[in-house]
């Protein structure tokens, strides 16, 4: 009796994942159909006389056209940028924050909090203006300034700041003064503790945010930065490549954005899948750093 | 080395930790900073070893004020209560890390290490993590890592706090055998009075930031020169109680309640004081058959070798350590006697010794 009660439960359960979780699995089904079809009835893909069939490879043949390889290899730099200034970034200020006694110490991680609620849109007027300042720069402009690759990852790495900054405070936090003051007697620069005993403890903190930080750079979410701030195509990212697509004023080919879709999507799928026991890290809020 | 620290003193946020501290610790002395959480021990320690930085005062280390000079640059070494070893080092990697910082040949690490994992008895752990060590064995990893580089002034933090019973009894012995055979300066922080009485030569009691008193152990134990101390050294701890001299035709007595005490002459208070505490160690209360005083069995402590029976007489409450075998029970009347060539007077106002 115990056992068929044990079942329902199981089977109730289920049925409730399955009911939740439905509308995102037919999401990507029919994202993934589409990508093969000419057009789709629902799910089922429909030849022009509207009876079952119309396969076609088409939607993919995006992948012929160069300029998909140069947007994809931009936000493969996009994305690393980001990760790779989060990192290093929020790192140092986390540190700092976490361990260091300094005047407007308070005040700072008031103010990170709170730009970090700040919704990013109400600065992209702001930002143009810094942008276009960095321009007149000489050097620098070419590589930071409006209209470029480093001007747009340098934005979106402010964005990101404040919740890696967190993030890494909490980290700090969790790894003991006792093994810091510990590698300073044995004859280690503030530096060195840093580096060879406190970072080493948070390493799978800083791999989920490395993690975390590629994918908002690859994915949907800094559509917005790159998209107000670049003006030329071939600068572009898959996400402004994508846009591009939709709004033209010839008649959109919903297969062809799927595929593109389902191409931006795959690394992230990927990533996921081998990545999500750290991105879960993220979200309980740090750790003793042991594992 | 010489250790000197020339009044002190530690602020955090405008609160005095450690006030005006002054203490010397010679050459291969074995100093211990005894007393209860939160008296500015570890503060001290941390301000010797050169994680922190003295509010006001010099540290000397053999008459070279190093007030200035970085932890790193120190030649101390450190074991801490929590053992803060680097859990992602394997045993061997802890215990040469101060040497690689110090970037010594290859060779010289791996000799210097089986030297200590030797001596420790560490050799079957070494490629262990810390993490997969017993308490006991982390605390030898911490205290080789501490040794490896040879220090010239050896610091100990509550080390064997963690510890079971009986481990803290064997890395005892251990570590005073290690620091009489090395013979390197060690100062060590506990707020355990056995530990501090069994292993150094000289002990600082600290209270509230300020240094009590400093001595060997014995003549803290045999002429305590504050109540505090009374209190805190020797186990089970002293009996205080609240007394009245009074003058009988010229023999001095202590007023118990309704009890007189003669006082021998040459245990009388030097000095006047208008409040006024006895102090009677528990072993210097014997039962007795015939005569003494009555009082009353509140609680009896059996701990094997000897009982420590708390009485109730007059109001107040008097340990005492006897021979097993009494068979007494709670509520029992007993007799007992003060052996009155053996208490101290304080002046209970200012805690001072009167002797």
């Amino acid at each position: 009796m115990e056992r068929l009660s044990d079942w329902m439960t199981r089977i109730f359960l289920m049925l409730i994942l399955i009911i939740v979780t439905l509308p995102i699995v037919l999401g990507y089904a029919w994202l993934l159909i589409s990508t093969f079809s000419r057009r789709t009835f629902g799910l089922i893909p429909v030849n022009a006389r509207g009876a079952f069939g119309g396969f076609t490879l088409q939607n993919w043949s995006f992948l012929k056209d160069p300029l998909i390889w140069q947007v994809t290899l931009n936000t493969l730099i996009f994305a690393l940028g980001i990760t790779v200034g989060v990192i290093v970034l929020s790192a140092s200020a986390g540190y700092a924050l976490s361990r260091m006694n300094f005047p407007g110490r308070r005040f700072t991680l008031t103010l990170t909090l709170l730009l970090h609620a700040f919704p990013s849109i109400t600065l992209l007027l702001a930002i143009y203006f810094v942008l276009r300042w960095i321009s007149a720069l000489p050097v620098i402009g070419g590589l930071f300034g409006y209209n470029t690759l480093g001007g747009v990852t340098l934005v979106s790495i402010a964005m990101q700041l404040p919740l890696g900054i967190w993030l890494m405070k909490g980290f700090f936090d969790h790894v003991p003064w006792d093994m810091e003051r510990a590698a300073l007697i044995d004859g280690c620069s503030r530096f060195q503790a840093w580096w060879k005993v406190v970072m080493p403890q948070i390493r799978p903190g800083v791999f989920a945010l490395a993690i975390f930080s590629f994918i908002q750079g690859w994915g949907y979410y800094s559509f917005l930065i790159p998209y107000s701030f670049m003006i030329d195509q071939t600068r572009g990212t898959i996400s402004t490549y994508l846009n591009n697509m939709i709004s033209t004023t010839s008649p959109v080919n919903y297969g062809q954005v799927a595929a593109v879709g389902l191409f931006q999507l795959i690394p992230v799928l990927l990533f996921f899948l081998l990545a999500q026991k750290y991105l879960l890290r993220i979200f309980s809020g740090g750790m003793k750093g042991t594992a | 080395m010489r250790v000197r620290l020339n009044n002190i003193s530690k602020e955090f946020d405008g609160t005095a930790v450690v006030k005006n501290l002054c203490l010397s610790i010679e050459d291969g002395e074995f100093m211990a900073l005894l007393g209860p959480s939160g008296c500015g021990k570890t503060t001290t320690l941390l301000m010797i070893a050169g994680i922190y930085s003295p509010s006001a005062g010099t540290i000397e280390f053999d008459g070279r004020i190093v007030n200035r000079l970085p932890a790193k640059d120190r030649h101390v070494g450190m074991v801490f209560q929590s053992y803060a070893l680097y859990p992602h080092m394997t045993v061997y990697e802890n215990l040469i890390f101060p040497l690689v910082i110090q970037k010594k040949p290859k060779v010289e690490m791996r000799r210097e290490a089986m030297r200590m994992a030797e001596m420790l008895g560490l050799t079957d752990v070494l490629d262990r993590k810390p993490s997969m060590l017993s308490g006991g064995q982390q605390q030898r990893v911490a205290l080789g890592r501490a040794l490896i580089k040879k220090p010239r002034l050896l610091l100990f933090d509550e080390p064997l706090s963690n510890l079971d019973a009986r481990l803290r009894i064997t890395m005892r012995a251990e570590i005073k055998r290690l620091q009489r055979e090395l013979g390197i300066t060690t100062i060590y922080v506990t707020h355990d009075q056995t530990e501090a009485l069994t292993m150094a030569d000289r002990i600082a009691v600290m209270r509230d930031g300020v240094l009590e008193a400093v001595g060997p152990a014995e003549l803290l134990h045999e002429h305590p020169p504050t109540l505090f101390i009374a209190e805190f050294i020797g186990h089970p701890p002293m009996n205080l109680l609240d007394v009245v001299l009074e003058d009988h035709e010229g023999q001095l007595c202590a007023r118990l309640g309704s009890l007189l005490l003669e006082v021998p002459r040459w245990r009388s208070p030097q000095r006047f004081a208008s409040r006024v505490k006895m102090g009677i160690r528990p072993l210097h209360v014997t039962l007795v058959r015939h005569g003494g005083y009555p009082a009353t069995v509140y609680l009896i402590e059996p701990q094997g070798n000897q009982d420590v029976i708390i009485c109730e007489m007059e109001g107040t409450r008097i340990s005492l350590v006897t021979t097993p075998g009494h068979n007494l029970a709670m509520g029992d009347t007993v007799h007992i006697e003060f052996q009155m060539d053996n208490v101290y007077f304080f002046d209970a106002e200012s805690g001072k010794s009167l002797l």
